[in-house]
């Protein structure tokens, strides 16, 4: 009797190897083959958050549907970027699925951080596979050229709601081509952050608008770096807060990224540029901003307010709303002031071309925005100044609590990045995560590489970015 | 007409091939796909252009990529030598018989279960200069304080963050290593008049040395590709003290919106891991 045979580990390889190769070809034949639109993205090192999903499925009758939309149950898919405020993250998906209950849809809702909506959405778009709606969205990478546009128009939502309530500027920062692609929904500004008691004890007056030349003087005479306290408590670490804030400095000595979307357009070389350095490296070197303050994360200015060490922060209200928590006392200290140009970020809803049912999708947002009253006492009110109101009838609502009088119409001279122009602009939302404004600063501070060669660095890089999206 | 014996091995074959082909797709697929990327300009959500290799020109010619592998090796070869010297030393004393002996091997791992992201953000904490809990321990005893994240300080802070999280994985590996060495043999080198260091380097040793090599390997190519903690704690700054070869992927891909040069740069740092897995492989063979 012969020996059974076996098969041997080399001739499964062969076969596998055979397997697996022909799978790849037809694979790869039938990728190449297949026209597409988009492609997919591994997102290296994606960070992993917390997520909340909730989906409603509803009984009752659907509202009725424009003929467009394709027949079946409606659902809708939403991902809302989160905020620090727990009510406020409720307050939306309560609203969201009470309206799912009403109009017998169904919503996938998805609460997402900032760090993970903004990660997951670029993946998305990149995919050709956005939800329907989100709450925040890279405006120009999905909207600012029209053949790679992404975005539907929402200028039917605004009307039906009430353009004439709405402060331009909110809608202004969301349109390409005088089209509105975002409908606003709260204004972020950044404000000085100053301690009242200090200036009572050195006899200081301080009025709104309070320059960075103003603020710098106040700094130098109530500064004790000895003691650990410091005028000006300013970071300079890699995150956006140290560009966000030097904007708002920047802007002040009259300088701005571009005056046109052309490489030749880029103006970071300019006095102001100059201007705007010496002054941060003068107050660094004086030590009016504590010297950890380089290696600061964002949450790093915050702390050095809420710890005492400074005298004056600049930055959204999120402080005023953790003391208004941890730290009454210092809360009742705390003057809210704002600089001559403010920075700030106006957030919003989008719908997305591929939206099946566009209609209820706007219907939705319609809804959450139209319910001022809520939307007044639930998102904004509670947000102590973090959140201010895109509408102009709850700002002068709002105006007559004197906590809000100053800032509650803050959305109407607040800027974005494009200051003056405050459009979306591709090239400024890919100079922002490279952090070019903290390395040329911490060229300077760190390297001791001279002012000049270090902004002539920052403005080839900006005009390398430039050029690549807008050409010379 | 096939014996059983050979259908059977084919059945058996067959069955595990659909997994196989689902695994190697899962491997190949994305593997082939950034390599094509590789050689295009792919800016989200535009579609793709050929520059052939020009995305692995620019990225040659480009200083950030030099310093990144740098900073990434700087980074990964202590914290991995101090992983084991770490692991070795509790997995020692934790091979000892003694009282709350169970108790403290769970309490060892702990650092190895929590998720990466919040032993970054718990370490943030530490690390503040202002609140962090390590330099008010030290105000609290007159010492001056440190500014754990500067320039000069921050490889040497993240290095401690991944040791801290990594170290238990060399102390479980080494421990199940040690608890195979057979105990009559360390008896009989004892009675021959070894010494306790003798009987560690002749009988000890070249049982866990497989362990040792494994584990060491594996945590190379994982601290290589470590981003969370470094892109939580410091982004890859102050300047580019902290820039590994992962964040400077990162901000490839998120900031500069370029898949085709993110691309480029991961295929340019696999050798590295390939080398390590290469070892690995053959260590499993032996």
């Amino acid at each position: 009797m012969s020996e059974p045979k076996k098969v041997g580990r080399r001739t499964f390889l062969n076969y596998a190897i055979a397997v697996v190769a022909t799978g790849v070809i037809v694979g790869a034949a039938t990728y190449f083959a297949v026209p597409k639109e988009v492609t997919t993205v591994t997102a290296p090192g994606a960070t992993v958050t917390t997520t909340k999903t909730v989906t409603t499925t509803v009984a009752g009758t659907p509202t009725p549907t424009p003929p467009t939309t394709p027949p079946g149950k409606p659902k809708l898919t939403a991902w809302y970027r989160m905020t620090f405020l727990e009510d406020f993250n409720v307050y939306l998906r309560e609203k969201t699925l009470e309206w799912a209950q009403k109009r017998g849809v169904e919503v996938e809702l998805s609460q997402l951080p900032f760090t993970e909506i903004y990660a997951k959405l670029t993946a998305a778009i990149d995919a050709g596979n956005p939800p329907d709606i989100s709450l925040w969205a890279p405006l120009a990478l999905a909207a600012e050229k029209p053949e790679t546009r992404l975005l539907l128009p929402v200028d039917d939502v605004i009307n039906e709601i009430g353009r004439e309530d709405f402060y331009k500027p909110a809608i202004k920062v969301g349109s390409i081509e005088g089209k509105a692609y975002q409908l606003p929904l709260w204004c972020e500004p950044y404000l000085w952050h100053i301690r009242k008691d200090v200036l009572e004890k050195k006899g200081i007056q301080v009025k709104s608008p309070l320059s960075w030349k103003e603020a710098k003087d106040i700094a130098e005479k109530v500064n004790d770096p000895a003691n650990d306290f410091y005028g000006l408590g300013i970071t300079l670490g890699m995150n956006e807060d140290t560009t966000n804030q030097w904007n708002s400095l920047w802007w002040e000595f009259g300088g701005q990224y571009f005056t046109t979307k052309s490489a030749s357009g880029v103006k970071i070389k300019s006095t102001a540029t100059r201007e705007a350095v010496e002054y941060l490296v003068d107050a660094y070197k004086r030590k009016l901003i504590p010297p950890d303050a380089i290696e600061w994360d964002a949450a790093g200015n915050n702390k050095c307010y809420i710890g005492g060490r400074g005298m004056m922060v600049m930055n959204p209200a999120s402080i005023m709303y953790a003391l208004n928590k941890e730290n009454p006392d210092l809360f009742n200290k705390t003057l809210l002031v704002f600089p001559p140009v403010v920075f700030g970020g106006t957030n919003g809803f989008v719908v997305y071309k591929t939206c099946k049912y566009p209609d209820l999708a706007k219907d939705l947002l319609a809804y959450i925005l139209k319910d001022k009253e809520s939307y007044r006492k639930r998102l904004i009110e509670p947000s102590l100044g973090y959140c201010c109101p895109i509408y102009k009838s709850i700002a002068e609502e709002l105006k007559k609590i004197p906590y809000w009088a100053p800032f509650a119409n803050a959305v109407e001279f607040t800027h974005q990045s494009s200051y003056p122009i405050d459009e979306p602009c591709m090239a400024l939302d890919e100079a922002g995560p490279k952090y070019i404004i903290v390395k040329m600063l911490q060229k300077i501070l760190l390297e001791g590489q001279d002012i000049d060669a270090a902004i002539d660095w920052a403005h080839n890089e900006y005009v390398a970015i430039f050029r690549k999206h807008y050409g010379d | 007409m096939l014996s059983l014996p050979r259908k059977q091995s084919l059945i058996g074959y067959v069955l595990i091939l659909p997994a196989l082909l689902i695994m190697s797709s899962l491997l190949l697929y994305p593997f082939f796909y950034a390599t094509w990327l590789s050689f295009h300009t792919k800016m989200i959500g535009a579609p793709p252009i050929y520059v052939g290799i020009k995305n692995y020109i620019d990225i040659l010619a480009s200083k950030d990529f030099y310093i990144g592998f740098l900073r990434s090796i700087t980074y990964t070869f202590p914290a991995v030598f101090l992983k084991l010297i770490l692991g070795l030393g509790l997995a020692l004393i934790l091979n000892q018989e003694f009282r709350g002996r169970r108790i403290m091997r769970s309490l060892a791992i702990v650092p190895w279960v929590l998720p990466v992201f919040v032993v970054a953000f718990i370490w943030m904490w530490m690390y503040d200069y202002a609140l962090g809990a390590l330099n008010i321990i030290l105000r609290s005893l007159g010492l001056p304080v440190n500014r754990w994240l500067s320039r000069e300080n921050v490889m040497a802070s993240l290095i401690i963050v991944n040791v801290w999280k990594g170290f238990p994985f060399f102390f479980m590996g080494i421990l199940s290593g040690l608890q195979s060495v057979p105990q009559d043999l360390l008896d009989a080198a004892s009675v021959d008049g070894a010494s306790t260091v003798q009987r560690f380097r002749y009988v000890t040793i070249p049982y866990i040395l497989p362990v040792i090599y494994i584990v060491s390997l594996l945590s190379i190519i994982w601290t290589f590709g470590d981003f969370t903690t470094i892109w939580i704690l410091s982004r890859g700054g102050p300047g580019d003290a902290s820039l590994v070869l992962p964040v400077l992927i990162y901000q490839t891909l998120y900031a500069e919106f370029d898949a085709g040069k993110a691309s480029a740069l991961s295929i340019l740092t696999m050798p590295f891991s390939i080398f390590f897995i290469y070892l690995i492989v053959r260590l499993l063979r032996r």
